[in-house]
């Protein structure tokens, strides 16, 4: 049993190594999905920040009558928050609003002036809410506007951004949609390639599987050794491609932060082991897998 | 030993109007343990076919083999592994690993029979050195001549001593002193007990022989002679 199981690798080996250029071609296909994979694992990430981003913008704003306190500003930022669905929910002081006013417009002197010869502060308290889609904020304001906080609200703008707000939503909710349906497709395509490449190659050595039935191997025997070759090429594949990521990643990841919003230097050496498994998972998978399928219709000899 | 029961082989075409061949038509004859039989007949006679046949590479179209009183057909895939393992088989069109030296060609038959590797290492020299290609060892078939190829087939039908020999024009490509030697090669392997079935249109080796004949003309039986002459 150890001696086959030795021979079959050793025939394995030997095999992928007089197959040099199959061997190769196999190895670079079989990269493709890995790298589509790893790809669009990043580019994941890179939409998660700026799903989130757009997300944060598409916050409303709840402006308190002067004479609300803050106690009861804190009580209804604690009862929004507690709405599911709503996430960051932040409270602005009338000080804090006014201090955020002169800094956002400190070159602007006709509106600091203006703000100068009015007596006190004319800016309202008011909390910030966010959440991960239109309907807690309506929920949200439809609170505020009932009889409960009705009198203690000024204003809420969630009705003059409703449309806008809805449209950021229905983008980032396409945005994922989108980009898994793209990512199956993609994925199908690229593990089609790879089966058929494989296929192929193994195509080609359908007479030797013949011989090697007729002088007496056992199915297993010659299974054995495709297996030992796709398990071959699937370890290859990954660790190129898991190179290729790093370096792209160290290279390009800080000169592109700017633009995507992250660093992706960052996120792979965050996702070291994550990438890495995923890696290896894929090629091996993907090389046993093509292997035992394409070379099994040619054991029934 | 073997036994061919009412054999009927028809490739069918699947080009529609092509007619479909009738390689063998009801061939029905035994084959006792250490027989050496020459099979003889024009090219297309069905010699070939009733090799593959016997190896399962074919199934018939009616009828049934015994080897050993088993229906081959009907043998699981791991008894017929066994069942091959137990046959010697030179190809006409050699049918060597092309990626494998000669040596791993022999070599890799005494694998498949779970051979150690001590016995491997002492019996693959001995054979190459038998069909003298002990100086073409390390060479792949392609960078073989002809007779060469021949020559590496038959010393991996041989390696294993396996119980019967089937030899499909195993001197088809060699010159006449290399036909000798093979021939008489075959002669004692079969002296020593092993069974050897020979497919030949070599009128002189037949002859020469002076055993059992049978005779195929388009996919019969039409001669079965113990000590025959080849008389086509």
């Amino acid at each position: 049993m150890l001696t086959s199981f030795r021979r079959i690798i050793g025939l394995g080996w030997q095999n992928l190594i007089r197959n040099g250029g199959i061997a190769a071609a196999n190895v670079f296909i079989i990269m493709i999905p890995i790298l589509l994979t790893s790809a669009l694992f990043s580019l994941r990430a890179v939409g998660d920040v700026l799903v989130d981003e757009l997300q944060q913008k598409a916050d409303i704003s709840i402006y308190f009558n002067e004479s609300v306190s803050e106690d009861d500003i804190l009580q209804v930022k604690d009862r929004i928050g507690r709405i599911p669905g709503i996430g960051k929910v932040e409270y602005v002081s009338k000080d804090q609003a006014l201090a955020d006013f002169r800094a956002r417009y400190e070159d602007s002197s006709t509106l600091m002036e203006s703000l100068d010869e009015v007596i006190g502060n004319p800016l309202p308290a008011l909390l910030h809410v966010a959440a991960d889609a239109a309907k807690p904020l309506e929920e949200a304001t439809a609170l505020l506007e009932g009889d409960e906080y009705r009198d203690l609200v000024y204003k809420i703008n969630y009705n003059e951004r409703k449309e806008d707000i809805q449209k950021v939503f229905a983008f980032t909710d396409n945005i994922g949609k989108t980009g898994l349906g793209l990512f199956a497709i993609l994925a199908s395509i690229s593990v089609l390639v790879t089966f058929n490449t494989v296929r192929i190659a193994i195509l080609s050595r359908k007479r030797e599987i013949g011989i090697q039935r007729l002088v007496g191997a056992s199915r297993w025997f010659i299974r054995g050794q495709f297996l030992v070759e796709g398990l071959i090429f699937g370890i290859l594949a990954a660790a190129f491609s898991f190179l290729t990521v790093m370096v792209v990643s160290w290279y390009a990841g800080p000169a592109l932060a700017g633009t995507l919003s992250m660093n992706m230097w960052t996120h792979f050496s965050a996702n070291f082991w994550t990438i890495l498994g995923m890696h290896f998972g894929i090629g091996t998978g993907l090389g046993i897998f093509s292997s035992l399928i394409a070379v099994g219709r040619h054991l029934k000899v | 030993m073997i036994r061919f029961n009412d054999i009927t082989k028809i490739y069918t075409s699947r080009t529609a109007g092509i007619n479909n061949v009738v390689a063998l038509e009801g061939i029905s004859f035994g084959v006792d343990q250490g027989e050496f039989v020459s099979v003889v007949g024009r090219s297309g006679a069905g010699k070939t076919t009733l090799f593959k046949l016997i190896l399962a590479e074919e199934k018939p179209t009616q009828g049934s083999i015994l080897f050993n009183d088993q229906n081959i057909y009907k043998l699981g895939a791991g008894n017929l592994n066994r069942l091959r393992r137990n046959i010697g088989a030179v190809f006409q069109d050699y049918k060597l690993l092309p990626n494998a030296t000669v040596y791993e060609n022999i070599a890799y038959v005494m694998k498949v029979i779970g051979a150690k590797d001590s016995e491997i290492r002492h019996n693959v020299p001995r054979i190459l050195e038998i069909v003298e290609l002990e100086d073409r060892q390390k060479n792949y078939p392609a960078e073989l001549s002809g007779g060469e190829r021949q020559r590496a087939a038959i010393a991996r039908a041989l390696i294993h001593r396996p119980q019967v020999v089937l030899a499909d024009e195993p001197t088809g490509n060699l010159d006449p002193y290399h036909t000798l030697d093979i021939l008489k090669l075959l002669i004692k392997i079969n002296e020593m007990g092993t069974t050897v079935l020979l497919a030949t249109h070599n009128r002189e080796i037949v002859n020469k022989l002076k055993r059992r004949v049978v005779t195929l003309e388009k996919g019969k039986v039409i001669r079965d002679e113990k000590i025959g002459r080849f008389a086509l």
